[in-house]
């Protein structure tokens, strides 16, 4: 720019240019670089982490109207201490967390694990209403209560886990140390995608103090309701050694809509049981099924060891933990659709098809006799119902007849992709639990 | 022209260079006051507990850890801690900062509260002010140093846990003869405190400010677990000048039992709910119209979770008190006032 001399309203702002400059040229030195660099940082991470307990408050305060309190009357009676093996409910209330404005409360199936004859919710005004226990997924620990005569409670403000980052500050809140004052406590997000892709993992302490209530991030939205959960073991109290350990787990809402409708409708999910065990293996898309439980849902759809599964409706498995996670997303008595591949020259061995591997399995020895006439018809047993019956076994069965028995494989691109479809069951009980 | 101009703008922007410095140099001289090294935020609180806590050490009983820590009340050798069997022999050893051990001696206890108040024959500058003031909040970082399981040897520093406060609340846990419980305010912490040795230690703020006095191993009967928590500063201020908490004393009145007029409905092996069977006619309870198959939910405030929660309440109503329900009727939560009568 040109000096138009003489003229005050252009000598004004150069003036203002260069200090500008100058001033930003020292904001630059002052407060981001040079010499104070560090010690400008570190005094804001102080200042910050001195700042945190209001912070953390604020959070609370933003949830605490969707939080009540529920108690519980009556129940089977247990012996102080233990049951089982397995810590015992405590006597004091617990804690819920409002999830829809006309009276819907999700909370943890541990707080029932008594059996109360008569529950009630306390709202955060203090107001106390006759609640009805609907649906209960014990995969998740979770369940739903609905209260009456309600259609203006505050419901928080929900995360999706995809939203959540490992690291984070994370608060726990409950009221199950029989104070209607929530008590909280402060941690991280330890793990995403834990229990069988169910869960998230914190630190922050997680007790029957707050089981049912909510696992906050650091503006008060809700990360999840934390729930005790222990991989392989889907009793309501499994986990609950875990109190306060630094291991908590903390189960999704807004990732988990389906569901809790419903649950809301009153259907109750039991995880479902399939019956293989796979394992990884080089070179191969899939997973190689290395174990089929007799009598199992898999035992009667005709998978056989060898068969290399490679999906799940549209889940690509690949190992064991893909298989339990894929698995932990449907329950018992829903139908799921298996991708496999198998080797042609298999099918012919109808005598020994090795759908029943028995032996070293002990959920195999439950209610299994050999049934030689299933045994004759290519290891499938007489099914409960028709509808359970594969009928995709019949094709590779036409197949692969005229092969002789063998146990050279097929190169693998002859392997034929199978779709079978089988009924989750019941998991068997497992002995000495 | 230009070259008068460009001078005068120099001039301008110099000056206001120089108004730069000097609120750097403020900034400067502010920043050092402030902490700064990130390392060093709990530093002093550390420092000032460790110098004003001790290790307590005296009988064993069986499996009874025979150790405890403890904190300094006084320039005159004062030391509060917690009750235990380490209390009762007659080797009581106190063990401060610089690794000097003193003979100790029980000058007072508080059974509610189950704390105790030594003295040593030693005086010493370091000893934290105890006040009636209830210091730290909901959310509060706060440091809390102990002795747990014996970890710190001869005058190795104590342990220290970092937390944030949980809750403060008050804990009626009932008292009897032979199960001595807990009875008064805490401060619940989410620190992992509760471990053998810990109970004594002091729980201060990010300042150093003392917040209580970490307590016993006791179990939450709500909770059936283990609670981390201190005594309060004020809980411990009372104790140490004698002043009685305002929990009235079981004072004998002369009155009779109370009753209600109510039979529950009862079965045994299992813990019922307090179902009314019938109500007796000419009662209280037929008076305010309780009903057959009405839930006792609450007797003045108690949970009544189960029959017997109901009994051990009625029994300590007497003749003529007010008496609040709250009943479960069908899908309805009433609260019905009546007065008891004198039992038959």
């Amino acid at each position: 720019m040109i000096d138009s001399p003489g003229k005050l309203d252009t000598f004004l702002p150069q003036v203002f240019r260069q200090s500008l400059i100058l001033l930003l040229i020292d904001l630059m030195c002052g407060f981001a670089g040079l010499s104070a660099a560090c010690q400008e940082e570190d005094t804001a991470l102080v200042k910050g982490l001195l700042a945190t307990p209001k912070v953390v408050r604020r959070a609370v305060e933003r949830v605490e109207p969707s939080i009540v309190t529920i108690e519980s009357f009556g129940g089977v009676s247990t012996k102080a201490g233990q049951i089982g093996g397995i810590r015992r409910q405590g006597e004091g209330n617990t804690t819920g967390l409002i999830i829809s404005p006309d009276g819907y409360v999700i909370t943890s199936l541990f707080n029932f694990v008594q059996q109360p004859q008569r529950i009630t919710v306390k709202t955060s005004d203090g107001v106390r209403y006759i609640a009805e226990l609907r649906g209960r997924d014990a995969s998740r620990n979770i369940c739903i209560l609905k209260i009456v005569g309600v259609d203006n409670l505050p419901v928080p403000d929900f995360l999706h886990e995809a939203d959540v980052r490992v690291g984070q500050f994370a608060i726990s809140a409950g009221v199950g140390f029989g104070d209607a004052n929530v008590a909280i406590s402060t941690g991280i997000i330890s793990a995403k995608n834990r229990v069988g892709g169910r869960a998230i993992q914190t630190d922050a302490n997680i007790s029957p103090a707050n089981y049912g209530g909510p696992l906050l991030d650091i503006e008060g939205r809700v990360i999840g309701i934390c729930v005790p959960l222990s991989p392989g073991n889907e009793t309501a109290t499994a986990g609950v050694e875990w109190y306060d350990s630094g291991i908590g787990f903390a189960i999704s809402v807004a990732d988990n809509q389906e569901l809790i409708a419903r649950l809301k409708r009153g259907e109750s999910f039991e995880p479902g049981f399939v019956g293989i065990v796979c394992a990884y293996q080089d070179d191969v898309v899939g997973a190689s099924i290395t174990q089929v439980v007799e009598n199992s849902p898999a035992s009667k759809a005709g998978l056989q060891v060898g068969d290399i599964l490679t999906q799940i409706h549209e889940f690509p498995i690949t190992d064991q933990l893909s298989l339990t996670r894929t698995l932990a997303r449907y329950s018992l008595g829903d139908t799921i659709i298996l991708t496999i591949r198998r080797d042609p020259l298999k099918n012919s061995g109808k005598d020994d098809a090795p759908a029943t591997t028995g032996g070293g399995d002990s959920n195999s020895d439950t209610k299994s006799v050999d049934n030689p006439e299933a045994k004759a018809s290519g290891g499938v047993e007489v099914p409960i119902s028709d509808e359970e019956q594969p009928k995709n076994l019949q094709e590779p069965d036409a197949q692969g007849s005229s092969a002789s028995k063998t146990v050279e494989q097929s190169p693998m691109s002859d392997w034929v992709e199978l779709k079978l479809e089988l009924v989750l069951g019941k998991r068997p009980k497992q002995d000495g639990k | 022209m230009t070259n008068k101009y460009f001078i005068s703008r120099w001039t301008a922007t110099g000056f206001l260079c120089l108004a730069l410095c000097v609120t750097n140099m403020a900034v400067a001289m502010a920043q050092s006051i402030a902490p700064t090294d990130l390392n060093a935020v709990f530093r002093d609180a550390i420092e000032i507990g460790q110098k004003r806590s001790v290790k307590v050490y005296g009988a064993t009983a069986g499996r009874v850890d025979g150790y405890a820590s403890g904190i300094i009340v006084s320039p005159d050798g004062k030391i509060l801690t917690m009750q235990g069997v380490f209390l009762e022999g007659s080797n009581l050893r106190v063990g401060l900062a610089d690794g000097t051990i003193h003979e100790a001696v029980v000058l007072r206890r508080n059974r509610e509260l189950q704390i105790a108040l030594l003295q040593i024959a030693a005086s010493t500058p370091d000893y934290f002010e105890i006040t009636d003031a209830d210091v730290a909040d909901k959310g509060d970082w706060v440091v809390a140093l102990s002795n747990a399981f014996k970890v710190a040897d001869g005058d190795e520093p104590l342990s220290v846990n970092l937390g944030v406060v949980t809750l403060r609340t008050t804990m009626h846990a009932r008292l009897t003869p032979r199960d001595v419980a807990f009875s008064g305010p805490m401060v619940l912490i989410d620190a992992i405190i509760s471990n053998p040795g810990a109970a004594g230690g002091p729980v201060v703020t990010q300042e150093g400010l003392l917040v209580g006095m970490i307590g016993k191993v006791i179990n939450s009967s709500d909770t059936n677990t283990r609670l981390n928590y201190a005594i309060p500063t004020s809980a411990l201020y009372d104790f140490i000048h004698d002043r009685k908490p305002d929990v009235a004393e079981h004072a004998v009145v002369e009155s009779r039992p109370g009753d209600l007029g109510i039979h529950l409905f009862r079965l045994g092996g299992v813990r019922s709910p307090a179902y009314i069977d019938r109500v007796r006619e000419n009662s209280p309870a037929s008076e305010v119209g309780l009903k057959p198959d009405d839930l006792i939910m609450h007797i003045n405030g108690h949970k009544i979770a189960t029959v017997n929660d109901y009994d051990r309440v009625l029994s300590e109503i007497r003749a003529g008190d007010e008496v609040i329900l709250v009943v479960a009727r069908g899908d309805k939560v009433i609260r019905i006032p009546l007065i008891a009568v004198e039992k038959q």
